[in-house]
């Protein structure tokens, strides 16, 4: 019994460790994934959104974006450089498209650069139900590069990796 | 009495430091396994018709090119993206060949292969394209559906990560 409890110990002692260490290592790491969080969110509509929460969150959606931002997707025709209010736009527009749509993040590869600068490969995933009865569900590696500044970080380029060259 | 027993201590065993260590060890190498070597997965789309069906389970064998490269008329799971997407898809050229549909056959340095695997008569027509060096051309089973629909093409024999098990 002595020995299961110090093995006890010993595992909450290391698993206490590992904790701090993560928390104290990763916090530029935590902000980044709180803004794929964020953009996960305000892409994301339900059937019941208002016209004053969709207006709320295409604005919030330009926020996270830098100044001309790069966009490159081969599958879509929206390749080129952005601004955010130019982002927010398009948004609006695309989301009115849709009655349901839900954009979630999975495993983020995150490399925090020199210079303030990231970068992040993850799984994106939308889904969603058009207007027209369509039903969307594509799943893409992403690329995305960020950059901090006044201690926020923002997206600067997305691109959309192709696996397969026709 | 001693059935109940020996009942009540497969459900409810003593938390002995054999018994910890026996459980680490099962639930580590089930986890190196079922999530490293023989990966799980369950097809989606019908790409791959009539060998493998839309909602088909299977097992990706990540060891299957462990020691030798794809070879034509292999199928192989080719990473979409982050760790848990693949492409099911069935390898019809190799690097540095040409590969050509022309009128529903398939052509492959002007040669037609045969293609036992393929249902029906389908019309697709492409012209020639050279496999890059590193790379293998892949292409669903399924030629019925209208080849723009139809997601193919070269890709990098590293984003192969195995094959199925059946």
């Amino acid at each position: 019994m002595v020995r299961i409890r110090q093995v006890a110990i010993g595992l909450g002692i290391v698993i206490g460790l590992v904790g701090v260490i993560t928390h104290l290592s990763s916090n530029e790491e935590r902000a980044v994934k709180r803004q794929f969080h964020r953009l996960s969110k305000w892409v994301s509509k339900d059937a019941e959104e208002t016209t004053l929460a969709m207006a709320r969150k295409t604005q919030n959606l330009g926020w996270l974006f830098a100044e001309n931002c790069r966009f490159e997707a081969e599958a879509i025709p929206l390749s080129g450089c952005y601004a955010p209010e130019e982002i927010s736009r398009y948004a609006a527009k695309a989301r009115l498209q849709f009655s349901r749509l839900s954009l979630r993040f999975y495993d983020l590869d995150i490399r925090l650069l020199e210079g303030g600068r990231g970068r992040v490969v993850a799984t994106a995933r939308a889904r969603g139900l058009m207007r027209t009865g369509e039903v969307l569900d594509e799943t893409h590696e992403v690329e995305f590069l960020l950059e901090k500044r006044d201690k926020k970080w923002f997206f600067t380029h997305c691109e959309v990796i192709e696996v397969l060259e026709k | 009495m001693g059935v109940t027993r020996v009942i009540r201590r497969f459900f409810f065993p003593a938390l002995t430091l054999r018994f910890i260590m026996r459980l680490a060890i099962v639930t580590l190498t089930a986890y190196l396994f079922f999530g490293q070597i023989c990966i799980p997965f369950r097809v989606k789309g019908y790409s791959m018709e009539p060998t493998y069906r839309d909602g088909d389970l299977s097992f990706c064998w990540r060891l299957r090119y462990a020691l030798s490269p794809p070879e034509r008329h292999d199928v192989v799971a080719v990473r979409l993206a982050g760790h848990r997407v693949f492409l099911l898809k069935r390898v019809v050229g190799l690097q540095g060949e040409h590969v050509e549909f022309c009128h529903g056959e398939l052509i492959v340095d002007g040669i037609k292969i045969e293609e036992p695997y393929v249902s029906g008569p389908y019309d697709w027509n492409l012209g020639a394209r050279a496999v890059k060096k590193g790379c293998v051309y892949v292409v669903g089973d399924n030629r019925n559906m209208p080849m723009e629909n139809h997601y193919f093409g070269q890709t990098s024999v590293q984003r192969i990560v195995g094959g199925p098990l059946w």
